[in-house]
């Protein structure tokens, strides 16, 4: 229970005109001209009613009046003493109200050390309670503000906060360095909004935050959790539907008996990649994208190759991280946007590197595709780079979407858990090479070794980013055409391919490949 | 790009982001929708101009708000 600035008026004012009403007392006593009692008791009775009134509950009500009320009491009866009057009459009972504050305060502390979480003023529940949605709010400060002017507001509400992005100093970003995750009851969080809203001095921002499901690391076995058969280590695992959805399992059957004629490596044009993160820090390879700071793109890295069978994290179709190398090239700002230069760039950077396959989860609506990005593309097709687009997320046709309809790049819709088109994927009707991949709630990696679920057509297209890498590694002399060729043919028909193309099928194209073809698969996924 | 009206949205895909749905249909995906605004629901009237950017959210139009204002009932 943290006291505000508003909370000291009130208590000064209490006392103030408790203090006033022991006075006329006193003067009354004496047969001296008695102040105006009146007055004071108006105000006492005034601040009395704001505290009822506050909206803030019955129980923080009673302890805020059991505070005020019995510091006015002993102070009124100190002023009597002092006044050689009779302090008893207001002494015992101010005396015997601060106990009870007291008691009520270590009442709550204890609770809230059971429970820890924010604590709330009505004293009903201290803490969220573990069934009690939450909202999460994102709350950026000025520079030089303090989370500290605006702990009476949170705590009024039972939520608390703590830096979004601890790793950022205010010399680096100070936009990012002063913005707060606050966490409140979700009942609460329209009103704290409101309240934080209006704290203009302190608050430079709000907004809600973007609910994802962050999933832990989870070390152990996933056997049991999903009803399939886990196919590698990976505690995450239970979790990629969209794996055992493309037949990944049985893919990595055969590529743990097999081996890369060498490795390839896929590009991931997109907000940079976070390549310390221990899922992909083994294949991450020498590229200027190696730092991300909104997340989308080592989301994207993740899908496309993260190591496979580690013990940690999420599987991909990189087993054991031998036949894919990742790359990264941010194009996107932090905040996910790029200029059409920025984008072209990127593509053109990671083609002249040596980019076997080059992932593009970005997009913009050009019913005719930007002259440089479409020279861009031809460069990079030039230098026997196999571009992969996302189809975009308007649930239109993906032929108004940019890059994606710039020619010779493999389009990416998305597919749900059922098999049918995700309800924002882009169509693909009318353009040249359209696939689909699973793009609905799927686990991959978030900066700072976290993990994270997104749905986008952005995630369905560095899976099949990966899958062309994979099969370049195999086969470093597939040419793109042929290399779609074989996803279209051996990709799997869902009741929506008529929209969005067939599904991929990892271990059909890897067996149409002629890939490791003298091994048979171990474990069928 | 003329004024429009129309209410806020919010995407859930792509990591979650905001978006104005005109009343012809027509998505925008602003670059700057104002904190204030950032409610589901919000009928809204705005002067918008169109940005050229790639995004990760490849949904809408993406626009700067120049004038924007609640539209009352």
């Amino acid at each position: 229970m943290s006291i505000g600035f508003m909370d000291i008026v009130t208590a000064l004012l209490s006392i103030i005109a408790l203090f006033g009403l022991a006075m006329a007392r006193i003067a009354r006593t004496e047969n001296r001209k008695p102040s105006s009692a009146w007055a004071w008791a108006v105000l006492f009775f005034a601040v009395m009613l704001r505290i009822c009134l506050g909206g803030d509950g019955f129980a923080w009500a009673a302890f805020a009046l059991m505070r005020d009320i019995g510091l006015g009491l002993v102070i009124a009866s100190a002023a009597l003493w002092l006044d050689r009057a009779k302090p008893m009459p207001f002494f015992v009972p101010g005396v015997a109200l601060l106990l009870a504050w007291g008691g009520a305060l270590m009442v709550e502390h204890s609770s809230s050390a059971h429970h820890p979480g924010p604590g709330t003023r009505d004293g009903t529940n201290s803490g969220e309670r573990p069934d009690e949605p939450t909202t999460e709010l994102l709350l950026e400060l000025g520079p030089d503000d303090s989370i500290e002017e605006l702990q009476g507001i949170l705590s009024k509400y039972g939520a608390h906060a703590e830096r979004a992005f601890p790793n950022v100093t205010l010399d680096e970003d100070e936009d990012l360095a002063q913005v707060y995750l606050v966490t409140c009851p979700e009942s609460v969080s329209n009103d704290l909004m409101a309240a934080l809203r209006g704290d203009r001095e302190n608050v430079d921002h709000l907004e809600e935050n973007a609910r994802v499901d962050l999933i832990p690391n989870r070390p152990g076995s996933t056997r049991g959790t999903s009803g399939l058969s886990p196919f590698s280590n990976d505690p995450q695992l239970a979790g990629q539907w969209g794996l055992y959805k493309t037949n990944t399992g049985a893919a990595l059957s055969l590529l743990r008996q097999c081996k890369p004629v060498r490795e390839a490596v896929v590009a991931i044009v997109d907000t940079g990649v976070d390549s310390q993160h221990g899922d992909i820090e083994k294949v991450f390879g020498d590229s200027p994208g190696d730092h991300d700071r909104n997340g989308h793109g080592t989301h994207c890295a993740g899908l496309a190759g993260a190591v496979t069978n580690n013990g940690l994290g999420m599987a991909s179709l990189n087993w054991e991280g031998n036949y894919i190398r990742i790359t990264g090239y941010q194009a996107l700002s932090a905040s996910g946007r790029g200029t059409i230069e920025s984008v072209s760039q990127a593509i053109i950077d990671a083609a002249e590197d040596g980019a076997d396959v080059i992932s593009l989860s970005l997009g913009g609506p050009y019913s005719t595709p930007p002259k440089t990005e479409v020279d861009a593309i031809e460069y990079a097709l030039s230098l026997d780079a196999i571009v992969v687009a996302a189809a975009g997320n308007e649930d239109v046709d993906a032929r108004n979407t940019s890059p994606a309809n710039i020619p010779g790049v493999i389009v990416v819709s998305a597919v749900d858990q059922n098999g049918k088109k995700a309800i924002f994927s882009n169509v693909n009707t009318s353009l040249a090479r359209p696939i689909a991949a699973p793009g609905v709630d799927i686990i991959s990696l978030a900066p700072g070794g976290d993990y994270v679920s997104l749905s986008g057509t952005s995630m369905a297209t560095p899976m099949v980013a990966g899958l062309l890498g994979l099969m370049r590694s195999l086969d470093p002399t597939l040419k793109a055409e042929d290399a779609y060729g074989i996803l279209v043919d051996t990709g799997v028909r869902v009741d929506d391919s008529r929209y969005v193309g067939k599904v991929m099928d990892a271990e059909k194209a890897l067996r149409a490949l002629g890939a490791c073809s003298n091994q048979e698969p171990s474990e069928e996924g | 790009m003329p004024t429009i009206e129309g209410h806020i949205v919010f995407n859930d895909f792509e990591g979650g982001f905001w978006g104005i749905l005109a009343k012809d249909g027509t998505r925008y995906c602003p670059v700057d929708l104002p904190r204030e605004f950032q409610e589901k629901g919000l009928a809204i009237k705005a002067h918008l101009e169109r940005v050229n950017i790639m995004s990760t959210r490849m949904w809408g139009l993406n626009v700067e708000i120049k004038d924007i204002s609640l539209l009352t009932p």
